[in-house]
């Protein structure tokens, strides 16, 4: 056992073996080509990248000399170079990193870095080491590099644009033809220039800091300035401006310079022609209005039929121009960013229902029906004048391209932090190939139907311009065959995100706008929403559209009969809670059948206050007067009717009596004084009021004391006798009204 | 047109019926005094300069003064301020026609202490209720 260790000479062969073959493992391994030789550059041994690299088999190297390995000339060359180091033992190749040229066995040469060291032996005779990189790839990157610089600075001197480097002290690096030949520079010139020179004095206040960068915030900036030329030319330019970094050092300040005088030229020539438009075309349209509108108005006296139809053309024409004057004006101020906008809290419900109302009114009780249902807790940031425009112009759209009987509803809804508003139509749709081109200028599609279409081509721009003024958008959805729902969205004021709770609504249909607009103020303060409707039609148009608490039907309706309009709602809603409003109650058993048959809330006979109407309302909306149980609290009804009407006749007594008083001051101080104004005024109300209130007959006699006061101003005299007269019959009048 | 006409005659009698019009076109002078003076039932002077404008209006102690903005020389606001600048004829009220009608220019203009502004162009018929309408103490 004790004989198992190996003898020393075996473990030290075994040591050997074992390194050699290490050895020739990396040697076998190595990427690189490893050949050594003798003094005199016989090849003794190759690796297998040797063979791989040279294209020679081992048995081809191994025993030839190694400048078969090498082009021209240094293929000729070696043996001097061998020769010399052997005499001088000056070595030329020793070292590391030499790039030489090798040749393959196919001819080919290519880079390669060679690393050669020298070995002596124990016998004094010398051999050589060499380790051969094929650097071709590398010097393929290297001369990559080399063309892509080239590349690049062809285009940096080729580009259209105007292309500077500077230092940090503003000096001008370098500088591109484009930039050279607009300012004039030659290359030469351009060596001691700093970019102070170059940028028009003017301008170095506000430019100059751009260039002067000594830190980078590794944003480009963009700016707008002159440069002067050296002839002394401006030029102005649009500017990309950043730093180049090395090593956290700014070392150069680019810049990209785009040459915009043209443009600016352009645009010069644009506002001028734009306010040419204002002024120069506004001062012939004055005097073709003021000519057309003194014909039209009969200042030339009566014109023959035909000259009038003729002139009537004319003036409307006229009107149109203004208008696309007016237009032209308003989209280059919103292109032009100019747009002021006065920015202020908008009930979005108020101006909808005013929107609506004013188009109904312009466009006459038309046969299209608009309908609107908008949360009254909505409200937006925005210039409300301006946001009318473009719910305007998207509304009279709706209606133009509407057929008839159909209905154009207004809706608005909270969406997130912005307020949606959008009209609803049963046109006949839009291609979607015409979408894009709806908000383009001067773009009107081919009308469905040819009525008169009389737009400029302009509305939905400006819309479109407004709204993005307002940071909102703007947009359609629409089929052919679907309708169409034009909308756009307008940031909600802050204050409205947290809603109020939702109030109750009631609708009123009554036909006086002024009777009509007085009640639904007088809803406010009651914490009610009131909507307004003129005729049956309308009405419906709102109940289909949206739900509201009750409705209140003045029988004094344009075109049609309320009582048609209630059964309607009836058939539309069993449960809604209608209330009626009379100019007379018929008599009570003929009431008392149509409240049951129909079952109505409340019937409630004029004259009353709108307050009590809205008191009236409010009770009806809580249920507090029972459903259809109106018989029973007739005659509280009554009683609260009888002492309203008190009311109302010492309110008039007393107005009489303030009248009287005017008058006679009126007469003492002559029809200058401020006692006449009064007097004039006081008889004006007091004709309103009493009509109002139903004292019909007290009007008239109001009406008259007016006329004669108008007649004193007028012709200076008038009847003292009939003016004391009327005001007695008035008196007598208001105490025959029951 | 004859209601008007009364109704401006009882309007005049309240105590303004006499206009000077201020504006270098010949036409559009000639359109205001018609419409003023017709339909409007004013006593209407008119001028073509704001040099003129001054001397009529201390001949004639105008009770409004209808400007155009927009005049070549002595430009209205020249003549506003010549108007303001002269005891007997700072307190009377100016009213400036202009074709341009931004808001803020409105606004600037009455800041100025005018009474109001009239855009051109300005409907004939109703020029005169506009007028009266600016005049009326609010």
């Amino acid at each position: 056992v004790s004989s198992a260790h190996p003898p020393p000479d075996e473990e030290e062969l075994n040591r050997l073996r074992k390194s050699e073959a290490r050895l020739r493992a990396i040697l076998e391994a190595a990427i690189d080509a490893i050949i050594t030789t003798t003094d005199r550059g016989v090849i003794t041994s190759v690796n297998p990248s040797a063979v791989r690299i040279f294209g020679y088999e081992e048995h081809e190297m191994v025993g030839q000399n190694i400048r078969m390995l090498m082009p021209e000339p240094f293929h000729s060359r070696h043996d001097g170079y061998v020769q010399r180091y052997r005499e001088t033992g000056e070595p030329r190749v020793i070292g590391i990193g030499r790039i030489v040229e090798g040749r393959r066995r196919d001819g080919s040469t290519f880079p390669l870095e060679l690393t050669l060291s020298e070995v002596r032996l124990e016998d004094g005779t010398r051999k050589f080491a060499g380790i051969a990189r094929d650097v071709s790839d590398r010097q393929a990157g290297e001369s990559a590099l080399r063309e892509s610089e080239a590349r690049f600075r062809d285009l940096f001197e080729n580009a259209s644009d105007l292309i500077q480097a500077t230092d940090v002290q503003g000096r001008i690096l370098l500088a591109n033809r484009a930039w050279r030949r607009t300012l004039g520079f030659d290359a030469e010139r351009v060596a001691g220039l700093r970019v102070r020179d170059v940028i028009a004095a003017d301008f170095h206040d506000e430019s100059l800091p751009a260039f002067h960068r000594t830190w980078d915030d590794f944003d480009t900036k963009r700016i707008r300035t002159e440069l002067e030329a050296s002839d002394g030319r401006r030029v102005v330019v649009d500017g990309t401006v950043w730093c180049r970094t090395h090593n956290d050092r700014v070392v150069a300040t680019w810049a990209i310079f785009r040459d915009v005088t043209r443009e600016v030229e352009l645009e010069r020539v644009k506002k001028e022609f734009v306010s040419v438009v204002s002024h120069e075309l506004r001062t012939p349209l004055t005097s073709i209005r003021g000519s057309l509108g003194l014909l039209n108005g009969g200042v030339a006296g009566e014109l023959p039929e035909k000259a009038a139809r003729l002139i009537d053309v004319a003036n409307k024409n006229t009107e149109r121009l203004i208008r696309l004057v007016n237009e032209i004006l308003d989209l280059d101020k919103l292109e032009a960013g100019k747009l002021e906008l006065r920015v202020e809290r908008v009930d979005v419900a108020q101006m909808v229902r005013s929107v609506v109302e004013s188009i109904s009114t312009l466009a006459g009780q038309g046969s299209v029906n608009i309908a609107h249902d908008v949360d009254p807790s909505l409200t937006v940031a925005g210039d409300p004048d301006r946001l009318e425009q473009v719910l305007t112009n998207l509304v009279a759209n709706a209606i133009k391209f509407s057929p008839a009987d159909s209905m154009v509803r207004v809706q608005a809804s909270a969406l997130e932090d912005m307020v949606k508003v959008a009209v609803v139509d049963q046109g006949a749709g839009i291609e979607a190939s015409d979408l894009p081109k709806l908000f383009l200028k001067f773009q009107q599609l081919e009308p469905a139907d040819r009525r008169a279409h009389e737009g400029s081509g302009l509305g939905l721009a400006i819309s479109k311009a407004i709204v993005e003024a307002h940071h909102g958008n703007i947009g359609v959805d629409s089929a052919p065959g679907e309708g169409s729902t034009f909308w756009f969205t307008v940031p909600m004021d802050a204050r409205s995100r947290h809603a109020e709770p939702a109030r109750a609504r009631v609708l009123v249909a009554a036909g006086d706008e002024e009777f009509r607009s007085k009640l639904i103020a007088a809803f406010e303060p009651l914490g009610l929403e009131a909507a307004g409707a003129a005729t049956a039609s309308q009405a419906f148009a709102q109940l289909e559209a949206s739900k509201f608490d009750a409705v209140l039907v003045d029988q004094s309706l344009q075109q049609g009969d309320g009582w048609q309009l209630v059964r309607s709602i009836r058939d539309l809603d069993a449960r809604q809670r209608i209330a009626v409003m009379s100019d007379f109650i018929q008599s009570e058993h003929e009431t008392t059948r149509r409240i049951e048959e129909l079952g109505l809330s409340m019937v409630l006979g004029k004259p009353v206050t709108t307050r009590f109407v809205a008191e009236t309302m409010g009770a009806v909306i809580d249920d507090s007067f029972g459903r259809p149980r109106l018989i029973a609290s007739r005659s509280a009804l009554a009683d609260k009717l009888a002492s309203l009407r008190a009311g109302f006749r010492e309110t008039l007594v007393g107005r009489l009596d303030e009248l009287e008083g005017n008058i006679r001051q009126a007469l003492a101080e002559g029809v200058e004084s401020q006692a006449f104004r009064s007097a004039l005024h006081a008889a004006h109300k007091l004709r309103g009021t009493a009509g109002t209130y139903g004292f019909a007959h007290v009007g008239a006699y109001v009406a008259s004391i007016e006329q004669q006061l108008e007649a004193m101003l007028h012709q200076g005299e008038t009847d003292f006798a009939k003016l004391w007269n009327d005001l007695r019959l008035a008196r007598e009048a208001m105490d025959e009204t029951p | 047109l004859e209601a008007r006409k009364q109704k401006s005659t009882v309007e005049a009698k309240m105590g303004f019926d006499r206009i000077l019009v201020v504006d270098d076109d010949e036409d559009i002078r000639m359109i205001a005094e018609m419409s003023l003076g017709e339909v409007g039932g004013w006593q209407v002077r008119v001028a073509e300069s704001g040099r003129r404008a001054l001397e009529l209006a201390l001949e004639h102690a105008p009770d409004v003064i209808l400007l155009d903005f927009m005049m070549p020389g002595m430009s209205g606001k020249d003549t506003f301020f010549a108007f303001a600048a002269n005891p007997k004829l700072s307190g009377v009220p100016v009213i400036f026609l202009t074709a341009r009608a931004q808001k803020s220019e409105v606004e600037a203009l009455v800041n100025m202490g005018a009474r109001g502004v009239i855009p051109k162009p300005f409907d004939p018929m109703t020029l005169s209720d506009e007028i009266r309408g600016m005049l009326e103490p609010t």
